[in-house]
This record gives structure tokens, sequence and C-alpha cells, in this order.
């Protein structure tokens, strides 16, 4: 397989950066890290990868079926060559604890779906970025009434089993509905920001308010019904700082409304903020050519306007209003017209940031 | 070790086998020593989660269907929540010593449960409520809180001792001269600040309480005392098809089913409409811009009132103090109603006027708001006299659910509610005893979601308390 690289240092260069996976169901993240790392190396050790490098083949065979008749004292040795340089003898350029690699909001292993990972030294400074900016999550979980066990998944000790032929997706719908309704009192205590002020007001306006700090209680901003087939149905679920027990909890919590069980069958990322499905690479795109252009292709995430939304940078009025294409202005660049301007559209930021 | 026991009047020492020490709780029950623990086989733990499996429990009913609950919040100490066990803790709590006066927020009035009522329609007043409720196969008028003005009708208890209630703590059946007085059919009912009016299919309308300046649709008597007042009036002045009564703080207005809009009571402000600030003491026609409208909604809880056409045309008389009607005059009374311009809000389908402030509903689910208080669009707006939108936003309304409307609002006199129609109830305005059900006693300065356990069906806001019919979810 002919690689377009044809230096091995040069690549392992381009390795900087944002990229994000497709987790299968079933493993862990940190194997999955592994994996990236070991086909990482793999494929910048069958680069060139060493300048003064022997290749790998035999010039001149060593005859050893010379007789000692041949042998004089002038006789010089057939092949005296320098194996120093060669690939036996260096070993392998790149090692798995070559590359750095950071991922933001991991998910449980039997959890499927998006998981972003930061690579080299700008990558680990924008995973940190990523995080502060608290991006909307969209999850797809499968439950299944009739039974419950002792860690809400499928995969649990059955604990008891119920009817559930009276549930209508209706009563499901509503309950999804007054699920959402309820965390929506959550969104505006976790602001931070005082409930009798203006900015309260204009916040809540905005439609969508997130959490002030990053780890808080889970925040959910959306619960939706998609498919109903009893006993199989499916939630989409919208939610910030959530964790995957919680994911597997609310299942079970709404079916209690419903007066009946429910285990959560599976759970499935399908967007962590920009970061949607059609950029993630699945298991077999995990090598070197598929992941840096993943990074080239993932760099126009990485701009102020979509960084800094979520760590209340509109609030300290860091960023010009949308479309200007301006970066970051310097301390003297501050303006009291700009920073009203700024002010206004903080509604917009918060609405198109998560598309 | 009986013996042991007995000689030495001590318990013997055991070691502990789990920490090795000596300790009484542990030696006192010796016998726990010695015995190890029963460990259960994989085939017994394997043989009771099949068991466990096998059993299918059954947490609906066979009959299930969706039960109606009723919640109250606000003022307790009037009674107008039903709830007794507040007034009287003793009926609940022997060890309670005090009321509960306020309750901020949604408390579920167990009365309905208990006596299996069935509610259908409610009305909140001035600190009393008016509630129509089913009972099997009769359908009752049922009324609670202040009776000093004889709006919830008359209560002698025990009959004939002469000892009429002034303050009715639960429920209490209200008894009208009915041709069937078990098969109420009310129609609409609402309830003033010390009078009620009560529209029953095929009777007409009766009023009950209070009618110092007419508000009751008769002659006023001077000097009539209306406590522990027998009289319940039934207006003969009106059209037949009146099929909805409004009453404001001291007015009632009355809708037909043709649109028409009558009115009587105290006309200070110019609340009734009818051309002068005199009291009206027979029902007269509105007339003013009205006339010829074909009148869907009228709204009154103050002084204020407003009425909605079947084009979307909204209007508006009485008082203008608080910039209500100040887009069309500058004076603080208006006698005759006045069309008021609706340009920005599009259709119109329902307004509520207030104490200062008031709100109307338009066929988008917008609500808009205008006048003076808490206005529910943050601490900055205090007074308009043009209709302000408040965000749909704030009701729900996002890219994930892009449909949620407002259904219903309605308001007491320094805040306003307002249904989507998920069923959620959103609260917003002065919190006057509690009455938002936030839980809090703060005042909202921007529409929020009360915490109620079940959707809600049908809601009506007192000056102080508020009742809701929700449903259960299942």
């Amino acid at each position: 397989m002919g690689s377009r690289f044809s230096w091995a240092p040069t690549a392992y260069k381009m390795l900087d950066g944002i990229f994000c996976i497709f987790k299968p169901p079933g493993l862990p993240v940190f194997r999955a890290v592994e994996s990236i790392q070991r086909n990482l190396a793999s494929d910048l050790n069958a680069l060139p990868c060493y300048e003064y490098e022997i290749p790998l083949t035999r010039s001149q065979p060593i005859a050893e079926n010379e007789t000692e008749t041949s042998l004089s004292i002038e006789a010089e040795p057939v092949s005296l060559q320098n194996w120093s340089e060669h690939r036996l003898v260096l070993g392998p350029r790149f090692e798995t604890s070559d590359f750095r690699i950071r991922f933001v909001d991991g998910m449980s292993s039997s959890a499927s779906g998006i998981l972003v990972l930061g690579i080299g030294r700008h990558g680990q400074r924008f995973i940190d970025l990523i995080a502060q900016a608290k991006y909307l999550r969209v999850y797809h979980l499968k439950g299944r009434f009739g039974w419950a066990t002792d860690n809400f998944t499928a995969k649990g000790r059955v604990l008891e089993r119920t009817s559930y032929k009276h549930v209508t997706r209706s009563k499901l719908e509503k309950v999804c509905a007054a699920v959402q309704a309820a965390y929506s009192k959550q969104m505006h205590v976790l602001s931070g920001v005082d409930p009798d002020s203006q900015e309260a007001y204009e916040m809540a306006s905005s439609g969508i308010i997130r959490p002030a700090k990053r780890h808080t209680s889970p925040l959910l901003y959306g619960v939706r019904c998609i498919d109903f087939q009893l006993p199989d149905f499916t939630l989409e679920v919208h939610s910030i700082n959530e964790q995957g027990p919680l994911l597997n909890r609310l299942i079970h919590d709404i079916a209690v409304k419903l007066k009946t069980l429910a285990v959560c069958s599976g759970v499935r990322r399908l967007r962590y903020g920009h970061f949607t499905l059609d950029r993630a690479l699945v298991r077999q795109q995990w090598h070197l050519e598929q992941i840096v252009d993943n990074i080239e292709s993932n760099e126009d995430l990485l701009t102020p306007d979509k960084l800094l939304v979520g760590a209340r940078a509109e609030k300290v009025k860091l960023l010009p209003p949308r479309g200007k294409g301006v970066l970051l202005p310097g301390p003297g660049d501050a303006q009291p017209d700009s920073c009203d301007t700024a002010d206004e559209n903080v509604s917009n930021f918060g609405q198109n940031s998560d598309r | 070790m009986a013996v042991y026991q007995k000689c030495f009047s001590i318990p013997p020492r055991f070691l502990c086998t789990r920490c090795l020490s000596h300790h009484p709780a542990v030696l006192t029950q010796w016998a726990s020593i010695v015995e190890t623990q029963k460990r259960t086989k994989y085939s017994q733990r394997k043989r009771k989660q099949e068991e466990r499996k096998a059993q299918e429990n059954v947490y609906v009913g066979e009959q299930a269907s969706k039960s109606r609950i009723v919640y109250a919040w606000g003022l307790a100490a009037s009674g107008a929540l039903g709830i007794a066990s507040y007034m009287r803790p003793s009926l609940k709590f022997d060890k309670q010593q005090f009321a509960i006066n306020k309750i901020n927020r949604p408390a579920r009035v167990r009365f309905f449960d208990i006596h299996k009522l069935k509610p259908l329609n409610i009305a909140c007043g001035h600190g009393f409520s008016l509630i129509h409720a089913q009972y099997q196969d009769k359908k009752l008028l049922l009324g609670t809180g202040v009776n000093t003005d004889s709006q919830l009708g008359y209560h002698e208890t025990p009959r004939g001792s002469g000892r009429v209630l002034d303050q009715l703590i639960e429920p209490g059946r209200l008894r009208l001269p009915a041709q069937r007085p078990d098969d109420l059919n009310v129609v609409s009912m609402s309830c003033g600040r010390a009078h009620s009016a009560i529209v029953v299919e095929d009777e007409g309308v009766f009023t009950l309480g209070n009618n110092a300046s007419g508000q009751c649709g008769r002659p006023v008597v001077e000097g009539e005392d209306f406590s522990k007042n027998q009289t319940v009036n039934k207006l003969h002045d009106l059209p037949e098809d009146v099929v909805k009564v409004v009453c404001g703080q001291d007015h009632t207005l009355f809708l037909t089913a043709t649109g028409q809009l009558w009115s009587c009571g105290l006309g200070a402000d110019g609340q009734t409409g009818v051309g002068h600030y005199n009291i009206t003491a027979r029902p007269q026609l509105v007339r003013g811009d009205v006339e010829g409208e074909t009148i869907v909604s009228v709204s009154a809880k103050g002084d204020c009132t407003l009425a909605v056409s079947d084009k979307g045309d909204l209007f508006g008389w009485g008082n203008s103090e608080y910039s209500q009607l100040a887009s069309i005059t500058s004076e603080s009374q208006v006698n005759v109603p006045r069309r008021l311009p609706t340009e920005i809000c599009g259709k119109v389908v329902k307004a509520v006027a207030g104490g200062s402030m008031c709100a109307l509903l338009n066929d988008q689910g917008e609500v808009f708001v205008w006048g003076y208080g808490i206005l529910g669009k943050g601490p900055a707006l205090e007074v308009t006299s043009q209709p302000n939108l408040i965000p749909a936003a704030i009701f729900g309304r996002s890219e994930l659910s892009p449909d949620t409307r407002v259904v219903d609002i309605d308001c007491g006199l320094t805040y306003l509610l307002a249904q989507t129609d998920r069923g959620d109830l959103y609260s917003w305005g002065r919190n006057n005893q509690g009455s938002l059900g936030l839980g809090q006693d703060k005042n909202q300065y921007f529409p929020w979601r009360i915490a109620l356990p079940a959707e809600t069906a049908q809601f009506s806001c007192g000056p102080d308390h508020v009742l809701a019919i929700c449903r259960s979810y299942t």
C-alpha cells in the first residue's frame, strides 16, 4: 500500500490537533486510544524513518561453502558493511508513548458514538478549550419496557418484571416533555446568574443556557421520543455534563412514571457540539492518513467564536458580533459602543453555535 | 452458661470473630458469633432469579384512566384552597399546633380524591373558590373560602341553630334554586371580590353575594346586610343564550352566544363600559366600538376590562391609570369600549386584564404584555403602553421543540399565568402570598415553570391563590 507520505518525521509533525472517532460499543475508551497509538506507530514506522538507513536487502550474499584453499593472508573480507544504521539495529523509530492523546467527555464501554480526541501539543491545548466550551451533546437512548435490573442496563441482574401493554406513544411523549421541562429550572440555577436580574431574562429568552462551571450536575435540554415499537423505544436526549449512569437511569425513571419498568439497552452519542457523525472516523479508519485528514478538516471548528461560546466569553465581551470575521481583540480594542452590540448578539451565539 | 451469668452477673467475654475485640453489642447476642452466616449456593440464587423473572407485576390498574387531580397554591388562611388541614392542623397531625397560612408550591387538594369527586370547572375569587364537580351521576356546585357576603351561599350548621358559617375551610355544597339541583350543567362561572355568578344550561344566570354596587344584577338596597343572606338572584333582564360570565372586582360581564356583551355593577372607572361612571344595577348592553362585533372572549380581574372579537380585534375600557389603555387615550378612565391597536400582535385570541398589567395571546401561541408592574420581560421593563412580545423560548420553544405554543393565559391582580400545549404552567409577576407557586416567596421577573407532577388541563387565578385541574400522565 503506497502512502502519500515519504518521510515519517514530517507525517509525525502533522499529527497535531483535534480529531474525532466513532467509538464502537464494547470497547473501552482507553483501549480505543491505545489502538490508535499502536496504529499510528506502525503506520509511521512503515515509512522511511532514518536518514542513512540501510535497506533490508542482501546485496552480496555471504558465501558459506568457500573452501579453505581460497583463504590467504592477503584476502580481504568478502562483505564488510556497517550495520549500525540498519532498521533491525536501530529499532522502530516511533513507539506508542510518542503519541500523547487526550479525550474529552468519555463514555462507558458499552456506549458507542462520537468521541473527540486531541493529539500533539496543540491538541492538548484545544481539548481544554473544548471541555470549557461545554458543548451540547445529542444521544440516542434505546430502552425496553418490561423489567428492571440492578444497574438499569439490559445486562444487569433482573430484579423485577412488569406489564407494559398500557404504554402508548402519546403517554411516553408527555412524560418526556415533563422531564425536559423539569430540567429547565435546573438550567437557570446552574447558570450562576441572579434570577432577578435583566441578564437572567436575556439568557432565558435566548433559549439554551449553559451551566457556569465545567463540572455541574447533569442538564437535559431536550428529551424526545423518536421511535416507539413496544416493548422497544428510542429517546433522543440533548444534554450537557451528563454521565452514563444518568442516561441509563433516565430510562428507568421515565418508565416508573408510566407505571411500568424499563432498562436501557443502548446508548449512542450522535453529536458533540459541532462534531457530527460525518466527521467521525470509524474503527477501520483509525490510521495515519485518515487521522491527518481529519485533523485538517476539523481546523474550521477551532475558531474563537465556536470555542469560547460556553466559556462565558460573551459575558466578558471578548467576542465581536458574529460574521465580521474578527479574531480576539487586543486589550486596547474594547470600546463601549462595540460592547453594546456584542451584548445584543448574546442570543445569536447561544443558538447558532450548537448546530 | 446461665450459671456463669448468675454467678458473676456479667456477660461472658468472648472475642468477636469479626474484629477480634470485646464489645457489648456482640456479647449480648453471643449466639450470633458462633453461628456462621449461611451461604447460598449458586443454584439457589439462580432459582430465585428465575422465579423473579417468571413473576410479572402489574402496576397499572385494570380500568386505569387518566385521573383528574386538583392542585392549589397561594393564600390558605382564607380557606379558598379547600385543604382543611391547613386551617385546622389537628385534622391531620395531633401534635401540629400551627395553621399554615400560605403555601408557595402546588399542594394536592385531597378532598376530591377522598370524596370521589371529578372536578369539571373551577373559578377563583378574592379569598374564595367555586368548583363544579361530578359525583357519580350528579353534577354539583361546591364552594370554599370566605363567605362573609354569602357569596358561597347560606351554610347553617347545624340546621336551625342560627350558626351560619362565614368561612368554609373545605368545599361545601352551594345549592342553587334550579329546576334540577342535582344536575347542574354549569356553562361558566366566575368570582369577583365578594360576589359570584354562575351560568347554568337551560336554567339561566344566578348571582349571589355582595350587591352594594349592583354587581349581582339586582337593584341596590340601602343598608342591606349581605352576611347570612339567603338571597340567590336569578337574572331575568338578560338574553337566554348567555354562554360566559366574567366577574371583575365589583362588576360583572355577560357574553351571549351571538357575541353581545352585557354588564352591570360598579362603574366608578368606567369598567362597565355603558357610557357613564355610575352604578349599573340591571345588566345593560355594552355599546361603543364593540357594537356590531362578535365578541368571543372577555376578561376583567380588577377595574380594567378587555374583550376580543372573532376577527382578532382587541377592545378595552375602564381604568387606565397604569397605561393599560394609554395607546388610545391619555385619560385615566374610559367608560366606553374602544378599539386598541394590535397590528404587531397578529390575530388576538384572548386578552386578560389584571390590576395593573394586561396580556394577550395570539393565534400563533405568543404572549404580549403591557401595563405596569412585573410584566415578564425582566426588571428593566416596568411600564409600557404598547404590547411587548415575551419570547417564545421562555415558554419552552426551541429548535428541539419548535411547535410549543401557549394555549391559555390568565392573571391575578399582580401576576400572570400561561399554559402551554404540553400542559406546562408558567407563572411570573409579584408573588402575592406565594400565588406564583414556584416554591419561593420572591418575585419572578420572567415566566418560570411551575413544578407540577401532572399536565394541566385547566386553571383559574384569584388575586392571591390559584387552583388548577391537572391530569395524570397514565
